[in-house]
């Protein structure tokens, strides 16, 4: 008989990208969305690939290779961390089916492994996706090494475990001690957010400020580096180094931390769950509440309502524009032009930099894109819109209305600090900012459009369609894709490549917004 | 001549892989009309009903409410119905005067109307007391209640109900009916679906029997009904079928 964790973590494996779906569906559109979602996934994998090749081609050419295994598990479980934070509590409990999975003569240990696993065998794939294309980097510069091949598959497989676990600890806690509070999906984002942005700060500034040391051995000066974005990672460098027993360590050590971790919170799940799903005391009806207003007002409030309702859709929906408006306080705070100056560059180059940072502030903008997701949000309770007294396209546009406030607000602060600070000419100066709201729209659109052509109706969980729908990975890898394009573009054409990426957007805007004349909205 | 509010006219849907829903049905249903629409699972119903809402696609056929078609005039159908079905699935986030207020804005409610209309139905359904709390912290009855409160403060002319009586209990089922026949003298219509052949019995003055989506009786209970009853006729009318 097989085990029931594996009964059940395959029947959410089943459920998570649709291809269950599409291999039992009658109807073709199904199919070819799911075809489409492959070829996605293949572009996704492409574009990482891409750069992780880059990456290991310079550390090779630097004689630096055989760090590169130490620097894998370290950006791996870094990643892992953060991405398994902005997550929160929502991959472990409050899923849709909480009380039917609950009803069945199931260990809560069984439950939790396979909830576990799942999230798991999604890290594993990135870890994978990262260590493989250093690897044959690796092999083809420095030649084959059957101890390289083990103790990277090794760090690779084991390397997710102990972040989710940490990640999870910390996310459950942080849900649990907030899930009385009036305001707590606000107060929870708040508090992830903060802690997101002091890991990245802190790995940064320990990285940068290790960098400085210009005497040191550039190898031990990248292990002090590994070491301080996570220092478990180290251990496969010593291994490496001719320490056998390290390997022995990372994976017993994380092993172990994982096991502990499912054996304790299967002590306390449901106590967990009740605990997070605790609802508030009735509050009763007031006439004050009761106030008029216009239908697009009221779809675009509720909008906003939806996004600050859910720290996983606020998190992901924010993230860009906010690492947007740290970069502008960074480059407050820090004399960017003077180290640049200092450094050699001349103020021509600078002015490169400029436009070229226009295509990282478009990067940044479409990397987080509520909209995109917005219609997959209302999942089984969306015939309780469609049946309204609205055209689509006045649906559709609601929706996109958080994208561009939040797009065109931190764009602007970003953009005129990037002006101020690198000495923008009067050019420049009309450029950046007015490209602003046309990458706000542009992002706003295309997330709905993409929400509109690939909806994701059937999830259990909100992060299934906030984080692995496709309109959200088409935006996230495509907009990354096509925003270094700009940069470089913008770097070596100046204010005529981003003068060109406006009209590019807007053209696009122009063409979404016509062919949403025609939407149709059935559930 | 009674006035159709719904006309449904040789509706034909079939799914995507080939299953036929829905097989050229046409009904209609005039101003003060309670009418029934029963059937086994997977007859029909509900495909019936989501076509006729305008939230679902259909293949043949047309269907037109206050003479205006879904098809063409999608927005002005949905203006003058309300649409509850079987299990209203409320945004948890928004609290029921929250919701509420957003129905009242989508269809253009006055402030007034609306503040005594909302006073009229929570009273009614015994829901004030929680109209500020969020619509996540109600059992599955008070949302079915807040759902109707909520169909019922535009003035509907139309009412469309996928199995309303589910979930609630005896004296909310008991003012709904109230609430129906209110309606239905006002020149209102009500349209909804059920497996209770004793509440189609006693609240319809007309229903609809479909079987494979193909309608298999319809009209005025009494004609349909004869001298047996209703479970008696629903019976025969499968049976016959069948054979």
């Amino acid at each position: 008989m097989k085990s029931k964790w594996l009964i059940l973590t395959k029947v959410q494996l089943l459920g998570l990208l649709g291809f269950n779906r599409a291999r039992h569906t009658e109807d073709p559109a199904a199919r070819r969305k799911a075809r489409g979602a492959a070829v996605l996934l293949a572009v996704a994998a492409v574009v990482i690939a891409f750069y992780v090749v880059m990456v290991a081609v310079l550390f090779c050419s630097q004689g630096l290779g055989r760090n590169l295994p130490a620097l894998c598990v370290a950006l791996v479980s870094m990643i892992t961390l953060l991405f398994t934070l902005l997550r929160g509590s929502a991959g472990l409990f409050a899923m849709k089916d909480y009380d039917q999975v609950m009803s069945l003569p199931v260990t809560k240990r069984d439950l939790l492994l396979s909830r576990l696993l799942c999230s798991y065998l999604a890290n594993l794939a990135f870890s994978l996706g990262v260590t493989l294309p250093c690897l044959i980097v690796f092999f083809v510069m420095e030649g084959f090494s059957l101890a390289v091949l083990a103790v990277s598959l090794a760090g690779a497989v084991f390397a997710p475990l102990a972040p989710m676990a940490a990640a999870s600890v910390i996310a459950t806690l942080l849900t649990a001690l907030t899930a009385r509070f009036r305001y707590k999906n606000l107060l929870q984002t708040a508090v992830q957010m903060v802690l997101f942005i002091g890991l990245m700060a802190l790995s940064f500034s320990l990285s940068f400020s290790n960098a400085s040391g210009e005497q040191a051995d550039m190898s031990a000066l990248f292990n002090v580096l590994v070491c301080k974005i996570y220092p478990p990672a180290l251990l496969i460098g010593m291994t490496l180094s001719g320490q056998i027993w390290a390997i022995f360590v990372f994976i017993g050590g994380s092993a172990a931390i994982a096991a502990a971790f499912v054996a304790v919170l299967s002590l306390c799940y449901v106590r967990v769950h009740d605990a997070l799903c605790a609802k508030a005391a009735s509050v009763a009806y007031d006439a004050k509440h009761v106030r008029g207003g216009s239908a697009r007002a009221a779809l675009v409030r509720r909008e906003f309502k939806r996004l600050t309702s859910s720290p996983v859709y606020l998190m992901n929906g924010v993230s860009g524009a906010l690492l947007l408006v740290l970069a502008a306080i960074a480059l407050l705070i820090f004399d960017v032009k003077g180290k640049l100056l200092a450094a050699g560059l001349s103020e021509e180059m600078l002015a490169s930099f400029l436009y070229g940072g226009a295509g990282l502030l478009f990067m940044f903008l479409c990397m987080s894109c509520p909209s995109a997701s917005a219609l997959s949000l209302e999942g089984s309770s969306r015939d309780q819109l469609f049946v309204l007294p609205v055209s689509p396209r006045t649906v559709l546009l609601a929706k996109t209305v958080p994208t561009l406030c939040i797009d065109t607000a931190a764009g602007l602060i970003g953009a005129c600090v990037l002006c101020a600070r690198l000495g923008a000419d009067a050019a420049a100066w009309i450029a950046l900012p007015l490209s602003v709201p046309v990458f706000a729209a542009f992002t706003a659109l295309s997330g709905i459009f993409l929400n509109y052509k690939f909806p994701k109706y059937d999830w259990t969980t909100e992060a299934q369609a906030v984080k692995q729908s496709a309109p959200v990975m088409i935006m996230s890898f495509g907009c990354m894709a096509l925003g270094f394009g700009a940069a470089a573009a913008g770097f070596f054409f100046g204010v005529w490549a981003v003068v060109a990426l406006d009209a590019l957007c807007l053209a696009l805007c122009i063409a979404v917004f016509a062919y949403l004349r025609r939407a149709k909205l059935y559930v | 001549m009674e006035k159709a509010i719904l006309r449904i006219e040789h509706l034909t849907k079939t799914y995507p892989g080939g299953k036929r829903a829905v097989d050229d049905l046409s009904l209609q249903v005039c101003a003060g009309d309670i009418y029934g629409f029963i059937g086994q699972n997977g007859a029909g119903k509900t495909t019936t009903l989501r076509a006729t809402v305008g939230v679902l696609p259909f293949d043949g056929g047309e269907i037109f409410i206050d003479g205006m078609s879904v098809r063409e005039q999608p927005v002005q159908c949905k203006a003058v119905t309300a649409y509850i079905p079987d299990n209203p699935d409320l945004y948890d986030y928004l609290t029921g005067v929250q919701y509420l207020n957003y129905i009242g804005d989508i269809f253009g409610v006055e402030k007034e109307v609306r503040r005594q209309r909302i006073e009229k139905y929570a009273d009614m359904f015994r829901i004030r007391g929680d109209l500020g709390s969020l619509i996540g912290a109600y059992s599955h009855g008070m949302k079915q209640k807040l759902a109707v409160t909520g169909a019922l403060l535009h003035a509907p002319k139309l009412m469309i109900l996928d199995e309303p009586f589910v979930g609630l209990d005896p004296e909310a089922a008991f003012k709904l009916k109230q609430v129906f026949h209110e309606m239905c003298e006002a020149g209102s219509a009500i349209f909804f679906s059920t497996h209770v052949l004793d509440v189609a019995e006693k609240l319809c003055n007309k229903i609809a029997i479909i079987k494979g989506g193909k309608l298999m009786a319809d009209g005025d209970i009494e004609a349909v009904r004869g001298d047996e009853s209703l479970e008696a006729v629903f019976m025969e009318v499968l049976e016959s079928h069948e054979k």
